[in-house]
């Protein structure tokens, strides 16, 4: 059994290694916000090992992986913020197109702003994806479709009112 | 998808490609090791600018000369002299200090840590901007100087709320204003060579803000945080000579007449 969760810990820490980049990445789209993103990977990360005994083998390591990462980033969207003299963002400043662009990205249902996350900033195939989010195959790509058309149209405007 | 909207999405969250992850405090972490030099993410580093690493290379054996959390943050601003404790105290049964140092690139940064028995700096934040009294270098950002500006965290397991900053070294106090008209009042604190030319305040935000039975939940607080409506650095009369509206701030910068 030790020798089992030894590997297992060998597994997660190169998931961690290889896949950081696209861990924080997801998060940080959930999240809106650089260090809280890097926070919220750390902390699922800490969980995953913690509990890591609990892991069935049922499906890939690594959807079971980000379901802890995208559920701690969630979480870190409820928690306390730090504000500097002038209330914005002045961590990362967007290209105005994509300024105006953002605002729909955050209104898209939670489900498919995670599908549109999880494909675009983890390059995850559908079903790593339905599996992290716990749906079928054919919902996420249903979702993402539906997402994608919503975008279009959306940025279709942004880009002709411009 | 559309060329654009690949673009779109890629500009929308930038990159973690070069981040470094620490494998070893998530470990320290799972086993419940209390570390001090944990990954830098667990620290709120809020900085007002993004520094151009090439400056600040040759200053870095100055910054590695002191283990404050936020040297060992990337991007932290190099300092042209060490850091010094402005000030330290408690709240509510909770430590901190306040530390800043003039910078290379940022003006003046400064922090508020909180300094818990285990050595730990979890919950630590710092920010940094031009600054009146701060010499600038040649790489100092062009912005204006602020005169009064301030750095406020809600309410979390090692500090209360609190708001905390500087102010030009005529104010004796800082009153601030919250947006359902109540205010609060801080002294101003003088800091050590080389800030002498400045002075800080730091204060709780009063308990009396949230109702007994929500105490310390992260609504509350975080709602209170939101609502400061100006700061006034205010001189030994009372007369406002610095003045942050955060609303309708430029640069960090408003009018005095935007206080009262």
């Amino acid at each position: 059994m030790v020798r089992h969760t030894d590997r297992r810990l060998a597994e997660i820490e190169a998931l961690y290694r290889d896949r950081f980049p696209y861990f924080a990445q997801v998060a940080r789209a959930i999240v809106g916000d650089r260090e809280r993103a890097a926070e919220a990977v750390q902390d699922a990360f800490v969980g995953v090992i913690r509990t890591r005994d609990s892991f069935r083998a049922d499906g890939p390591l690594e959807a079971w992986v980000w379901r802890a990462v995208v559920n701690s980033a969630r979480k870190a969207t409820r928690r306390p913020l730090v504000q500097v003299g002038e209330e914005k963002d002045i961590e990362y400043e967007l290209p105005e197109l994509v300024a105006s662009f953002a605002p729909f990205v955050s209104s898209l249902p939670e489900r498919q702003r995670l599908v549109v996350f999880l494909r675009y900033y983890a390059d995850l195939d559908y079903r790593t994806i339905a599996a992290i989010l716990d749906v079928e195959v054919g919902t996420v790509s249903a979702t993402l479709a539906s997402a994608h058309a919503t975008l279009r149209k959306k940025l279709r405007k942004v880009e002709a009112d411009a | 998808m559309t060329d654009l909207l690949d673009t779109a999405m890629n500009d929308l969250v930038p990159s973690y490609a070069a981040e470094q992850p620490d494998w070893t405090n998530v470990v320290a972490r799972a086993e419940g090791v209390p570390s001090r030099r944990r990954f830098v993410s667990r620290r709120r580093l809020v900085l007002a600018l993004i520094v151009v690493a090439a400056v600040l290379i040759p200053l870095a054996a100055l910054a590695d000369a002191n283990d404050w959390w936020f040297f060992r943050t990337p991007g932290s601003p190099v300092p042209t002299s060490a850091p010094v404790v402005v000030t330290t105290g408690e709240w509510s049964g909770h430590p901190w200090e306040l530390v800043a140092y003039p910078s290379e690139t940022d003006g003046l940064c400064f922090s508020i840590t909180p300094t818990p028995a285990d050595g730990s700096s979890y919950g630590g934040a710092m920010t940094c901007g031009p600054f009146a009294g701060v010499p600038r270098t040649a790489a100092t950002k062009t912005d204006a100087d602020m005169q009064i500006t301030f750095l406020s965290g809600s309410w979390t397991n090692v500090l209360p709320a609190y708001i905390a900053g500087p102010v030009i070294e005529q104010a004796s106090t800082v009153e601030i204003r919250f947006q359902d008209g109540t205010t609060l009042q801080a002294p101003t604190i003088a800091a050590p060579p080389p800030l002498e030319h400045i002075r800080f305040y730091a204060a709780p935000l009063p308990p009396a803000e949230y109702p007994a039975d929500t105490l310390g939940t992260l609504h509350v607080a975080t709602k209170h945080v939101a609502t400061i409506t100006w700061l006034a650095g205010l001189d030994a009369s009372g007369r406002v000579i610095a003045c942050l509206a955060p609303g309708t701030a430029k640069n960090g910068v408003s009018p005095l007449t935007d206080c009262r």
